[in-house]
């Protein structure tokens, strides 16, 4: 069993963005009262909650299993160009869900 | 604690903008570097050298990114927010997101300067090292920025 760093950084990559455009993290952390949780808790009096980290543990854990699972003759196999298109790519996406910080503006 | 965190923060980033930009200007130099100029010695550098030093720094500038993430979260945001400034608000959410592609691209952009085999993949090298310079830069002037808009208490 080996472990290829490149498909790592490519499926790191993709399930972050797919993770943050669904929006849905692996679990949420609410720092205002230090809680942990699975599910989005709707209750106001625990503050704002950070998806952020569990954005991340979807994209660390399905990057390990993929490049541990996927066989080094397919990882060999990969054009070159995807590791620096890929990447570009998914940088795109992610300044796009965003933009409506720098469009539209939330009112009220 | 935030406060040394974040200064920590801040100092590690230094650092690793100063080896990614060693590395970058050395990697897509196209002629000869001019010796005996500011700009020739900033180029004239073995850029592989930097690749410890980048992800090593990139690892360490993350994770206490991460740690201090909570307080802007609670004291930070919410006040650019009551300001209007959606702007900064919005950039400090790209920073979230570069920082995290930035980690994911670090197993890649280590191997393509440490595997033997990979040695003649210039090109990835090339362009995986240049983004993960434009992530580094665009977060670290986010982050100063907002730093100076308003601090961790």
């Amino acid at each position: 069993m080996s472990f290829s760093p490149r498909v790592f950084s490519l499926v790191f990559g993709l399930v972050y963005t797919v993770a943050h455009l669904l929006e849905m993290p692996l679990w949420r952390y609410y720092p205002l009262v230090g809680k942990f949780s699975l599910t989005d808790l709707v209750d106001l009096s625990n503050g704002p909650s950070m998806n952020w980290y569990g954005w991340m543990s979807y994209a660390a854990i399905a990057g390990v299993i993929a490049a541990v699972v996927v066989p080094k003759r397919i990882d060999n196999k990969i054009p070159a160009a995807v590791f620096y298109v890929l990447p570009f790519v998914i940088l795109v996406c992610g300044i796009y869900t965003e933009r409506s910080w720098f469009l539209a503006p939330p009112t009220g | 604690m935030s406060t040394v965190l974040l200064i920590t923060h801040g100092l590690v980033a230094v650092a690793l903008i100063g080896a990614i930009t060693h590395q970058v200007l050395a990697l897509w130099r196209t002629a000869p570097a001019t010796p005996n100029t500011f700009f020739g010695r900033l180029r004239n550098v073995r850029a592989g050298s930097y690749a410890d030093a980048v992800a090593i720094l990139y690892a360490i500038d993350f994770l206490l990114g991460a740690i201090i993430y909570a307080s802007y979260r609670l004291e930070v945001r919410p006040y650019l927010e009551n300001a209007d400034l959606y702007i900064a608000a919005g950039s400090f959410e790209t920073k979230e997101h570069l920082a995290a592609l930035g980690l994911g691209l670090l197993p890649a952009y280590w191997l393509f300067w440490k595997a033997p085999a990979l040695t003649n993949h210039s090109t990835e090298r090339k362009y995986v090292t240049l983004l993960l310079a434009f992530y580094i830069w665009w977060n670290f002037l986010v982050g100063h920025v907002l730093n100076n808009i308003h601090g961790l208490p």
